[in-house]
């Protein structure tokens, strides 16, 4: 006997996990206990403002989208002006990070970079989101051929070496703001489906949808208005994991030249411009990495209360 | 007060409070509960959900989760004050002088561990036996709760055996410590009639060979009575009855305890003879602060007293106390008229058939050859153990397995058998309600939504408020959200959806298993009253044959996915039945405690794999009546015994009925 009970905690934890498509054993005996798992949304909202990891996260993460947004209003200086005099400058109580190579300001640079990850990565997590969910569902709902035909598709897109693959497509197609955030999002697709898949698994062996399947419901409404309220949760915490995985592969791709074009003040971009004077104005490098470090790390933290408040 | 009090109890609790943190108010969960256990002996303690059951086993032991506390009262096992032990004493006591086994025994053993090494563990850890010593105690120990083959079964994992042994592998867990208390929380509620039959059993040999007291904690009457000579009710927290097992079900005194009883349905019982009284209203909720009796707002016999004080205990007698200050009015407790029962004497049409259906997933046959007609506004009990196939029968018909072979049909048409190919008429003829009131809604839909959704692809004229009446659901009810109703509840919106379009077969698989009995008997009358305003059929699944008895006109009995025995309720429950009826029947706990209990007729032997299409009788490794080898090479015949009642055996029923009602009497 160990020291804890092994079982039946008094809040019981989640009923039958049964894994999908599994025809039997039928007969299962009463799930009684499960009435107890309270996942209501004041039991969230709760859990959420009180957890000082979401918190910390969520503040920083909204931080960075106030700046994205309104960079112009918070700017010091025009961070495209540049100033041959004033180059690789310390920073001081004009320029408070400095200045870079061509004697921009690398705070109003920072300020500014902010806008395009927050453009990219966000419309590439939503992208994702959808065709993941869509994919997810179909494959979860419908089971059977559907799932394997779905699932192997997204076991081979998962397989791609997925920088590889973006040197190739962006050097062929050209890079643009577009073209970065669809690619992204064709990365993301597989693993967002696959959660969505195993959550939707789960529903389908519920009562309420055997039930809708029973009066005769459609797919496209049972799956739509019976089971996707239902995987919000779990995509909710898909989506954010991927976000900060956004960012760092939009950051990434720009890194390598493949994102946006100077004078993009963006922070990838500017993090691989800013390499070669590393050793004569460290400012202008570490700003911009740090400004990226912090969002990651923000939507991480965020990320993370999430998940502990919808488990 | 003579011989009961002579011996120091094992056990002593008094003035227990317990209470648990809720978000930052401390709510009172147990309310100055006193009992004792003396060596030896068995007690049980009854009590809706939520009445505090299992906090008092925790709470012995203290394993109160992190925000439960005990404010006051003391725990006293043996010679030790529990509450004041140090955490290294504690742990020395729990292993070796308490133990306690919880409901669903699979998850309290190790998955990837033998169960031979589990319990080999328990011996290293509390005795200095070690390695091969361990190991042929845990074998010896296996023996002794009763496994077949022991030696062999200890190097099995738990994966690889049934329910019922799972649970006496934890039982025996429990006792290698030889503890001097047992605790039981709902040992066999998950389990199937037969084995929870055995667990009994069980219980009742290490009680006869060892001195161990037991403390059980189930909400099922029959059980307690079987198993436990003294009773304590527990009502919201508080002790409200105390008493011998006798006396306490069969005279009881305190109106909740007299509730309870009248709420089940006893063996025997069938719907028109007996009216099953669900206790109206719920339980007060933990943080809803009462002045007088707790029970005041349910109560039948409250009066102007009950309000203004809670009731003290008054004794009755001998170690028997009731919490209420008007126990001795015998006054019947008012009934709800039981109205006039519906007649199915007359042979309707016939509104389902099966013929011949087949399930077989891979290897396995689920469902084998089974024939079956279902008649126009009857109510068909399908019983049998876990596994026999049950719900996959129901799901078949239900469109939502597809059958290997075999044909459905509805009013003489056929039935497609996906349910994409089925027309909208026959969906609406045929409706399910689920096991689990949990899954069986959509936590995200309103209840109206979930109504109007069902009236309108069932299509009848009903509305909404109709349809939840009938289920009676009031309005408040039928605007809230799924999730803000109790298990019954969720259950009504389940009937009332299945309703919605005037079904002609309503499958409900479990409907009531998950629920306390108190609301299961509003589900039963429910469903009962709902005949007299649909022309629906029923086919009702259950593990519980006293429900199964009280509610069906007719029952079929399925093993191993054959059907055995099909005819009248009346007929299916007496001489002659099915060898395997007989010992489900045997099986079922009798409220009349021990001198009323019939002989018990236990299968022993092993069930075979239900891959193994051999031929013969699927019984014949566990039957007790087993006539030859005939059994074991030729299929055996259906025989007619009249009134449609057939048997599935070589024996005659002629010969049946001698041998079984010689052991009846
Ligand atoms: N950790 C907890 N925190 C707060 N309240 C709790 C906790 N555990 C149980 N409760 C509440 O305490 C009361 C008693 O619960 P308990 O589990 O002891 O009841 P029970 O009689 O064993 O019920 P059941 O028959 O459902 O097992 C219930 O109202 C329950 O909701
Ligand atoms: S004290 Fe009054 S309210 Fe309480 S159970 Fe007795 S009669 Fe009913
Ligand atoms: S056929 Fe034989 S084994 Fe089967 S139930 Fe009858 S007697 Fe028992
Ligand atoms: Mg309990």
């Amino acid at each position: 006997m160990t020291d804890q009970p092994t079982t039946r905690q008094t809040l019981a934890p989640e009923p039958n996990g049964k894994t999908p498509h599994d025809p039997g054993p039928p007969e299962s005996p009463a799930d009684a206990k499960a009435n107890r798992t309270r996942r209501n949304r004041r039991y969230i909202i709760k859990t959420l403002s009180t957890s000082p990891t979401f918190i910390s996260g969520a503040v920083i993460v909204l931080f960075w989208v106030f700046v994205g947004v309104a960079w112009q209003l918070v700017v010091p200086h025009d961070p495209q002006a540049v100033d041959p005099f004033h180059s690789f400058e310390p920073p001081s109580s004009t320029h408070l990070l400095g200045t870079d190579n061509l004697g921009r300001d690398v705070l109003s640079r920072v300020l500014a970079g902010a806008q395009t990850v927050l453009l990219i990565a966000p419309a590439a997590t939503v992208l994702a989101v959808i065709f993941g969910a869509l994919l997810g569902l179909v494959a979860g709902y419908y089971g059977g051929i559907v799932d394997i035909f779905v699932m192997r598709a997204v076991d081979v897109l998962m397989a791609i070496p997925t920088l590889i693959v973006a040197v190739l497509v962006l050097g062929i197609l050209g890079s643009s703001l577009l073209n970065v955030i669809i690619l992204i999002a064709v990365f993301f697709v597989p693993q967002i489906a696959r959660t969505v898949r195993g959550s939707v698994g789960d529903e389908v062996q519920k009562g309420y949808v055997e039930a809708a399947r029973m009066r005769g419901e459609r797919g496209f409404y049972s799956m739509v208005i019976e089971v996707l309220p239902n995987v919000t949760s779990p995509i909710l915490v898909e989506a954010t994991i991927r976000l900060g995985y956004a960012v760092f592969t939009a950051a990434t791709l720009s890194f390598l030249g493949l994102g946006l074009q100077p004078p993009s003040p963006d922070w990838g971009r500017t993090i691989s411009e800013q390499r070669a004077y590393i050793e004569i104005s460290p400012w202008a490098l570490l700003a911009p990495a740090i400004a990226l470090a912090t969002f990651i790390v923000g939507v991480n933290l965020a990320a993370d209360g999430l998940r502990k408040a919808f488990k | 007060m003579t011989t009961a009090t002579q011996e120091p109890p094992l056990l002593s609790v008094m003035d227990l409070n317990v209470a648990y943190m809720v978000r930052g108010e401390s709510c009172p969960v147990l309310r100055d509960v006193s009992l004792d256990v003396r060596p030896g002996e068995a007690l049980g303690i009854v009590g809706e959900s939520g009445s505090g059951k299992s906090t008092l086993a925790f709470s012995l032991l203290r394993y109160l989760p992190d925000n439960g506390r005990i404010t006051s009262g003391t725990i006293r096992i043996g010679d030790v004050e529990m509450t004041q032990l140090s955490h290294a004493a504690l742990t020395h006591e729990r292993g070796n002088n308490v133990a306690i086994v919880y409901q669903e025994a699979g998850s309290a053993l190790n998955p990837s561990m033998r169960v031979g090494d589990q319990i080999a563990e328990v011996f290293r850890f509390h005795t200095s036996a070690a390695g091969d010593e361990a190991r042929s105690q845990a074998v010896e120990m296996l023996r002794s709760v009763l496994l077949p083959e022991p030696e062999h079964l200890a190097r099995r994992y738990p994966h690889e055996l049934s329910g019922g042994q799972q649970q006496r592998v934890v039982i025996a867990m429990a006792l290698a410590a030889n503890p001097k208390l047992l605790i039981l929380d709902e040992p066999t509620t998950a389990l199937d009639a037969t084995v929870e039959a055995e667990i009994v059993d069980l219980i009742g040999t290490i009680r006869s060979q060892s001195n161990t007291a037991i403390l059980l904690i189930s909400h099922n009457l029959g059980l307690v009575a079987r198993i436990c000579d003294r009773v304590t009710i527990l009502y919201s927290g508080r002790v409200v009855e105390q008493g011998t097992a006798t006396e306490v079900l069969h005279a009881p005194k305190h109106p909740y305890t007299r509730a309870l009883v009248a709420s089940i349905p006893r063996f025997g019982d069938a719907k028109g003879t007996r009216y099953l009284r669900p206790i109206p209203g719920a339980p007060p909720s933990l943080d809803t602060v009462t002045q007088g009796c707790r029970f005041a707002e349910r109560c039948p016999l409250a009066q102007s007293d009950c309000l203004a004080e809670e009731p003290p205990f008054i004794a009755l007698g001998e170690g028997r106390t009731v919490r209420c200050y008007h126990a001795d009015d015998a006054s019947p407790l008012p009934l709800t008229e039981p109205g006039d029962e519906f007649p199915v004497t007359e042979r309707r049409p016939e509104v389902l058939q099966l013929r011949n259906v087949t399930k077989t997933y891979k290897k396995t046959t689920v469902v084998h050859d089974l024939s079956l007609e279902i008649r126009e506004r009857e109510i068909f009990g399908l019983v049998g153990e876990s596994g026999s196939g049950k719900t996959t029968l129901a799901r078949i018909v239900a469109g939502l397995v597809e059958p290997t072979a075999g044909q459905i049909l509805l009013r003489g048409r056929d039935v497609p058998r996906r349910l994409s190919r089925r027309p909208r008429d026959v969906k609406r003829a045929i409706q399910m309600v689920f096991q689990s009131p949990d899954s069986t809604l959509n936590p995200r839909h309103s209840v109206r939504f979930i109504l109007q959704r069902a009236i309108k692809k069932l299509g009848s004229a009903t509305t909404v408020l109709e349809l939840a009446r009938r289920v009676r659901l009031d309005q408040a009810q039928v605007e809230s959200k799924t999730t803000r109703l109790s298990g019954g509840q969720k259950q009504r919106v389940a009937i009332g959806r299945a309703f919605a379009g005037s079904p002609d077969v309503v499958l409900l698989d479990e409907p009531v298993s998950a629920l306390d009995v108190s609301v299961q008997a509003s589900i039963l009358s429910l469903l009962v009253e709902s005949r007299r305003t649909s022309d629906a059929s029923y086919v009702f699944i259950s593990h519980d044959l006293a429900v199964v008895r009280f509610l069906a006109d007719r029952i079929g009995v399925m093993y191993l996915g054959w059907l055995v025995e099909v005819g009248d309720a009346a007929d299916v429950f007496a001489a002659p039945h099915h060898p395997y009826t007989e010992a489900l029947v045997s099986a079922i706990p009798r409220l009349r405690s021990s001198s009323e209990q019939v002989s018990r007729i236990r299968l022993t032997g092993p069930m075979p794999p239900p891959s193994a299409d051999q031929p013969g009788c699927r019984f014949a490794s566990r039957c007790p009546r087993k006539i030859g080898s005939i059994c074991d090479t030729e299929a055996p015949p259906w025989r007619q015994t009249g009134n449609g009642h057939k048997i599935r055996c070589h024996i005659s029923p002629t010969a049946l009925t001698e041998v079984q009602s010689g052991l009846k009497s």
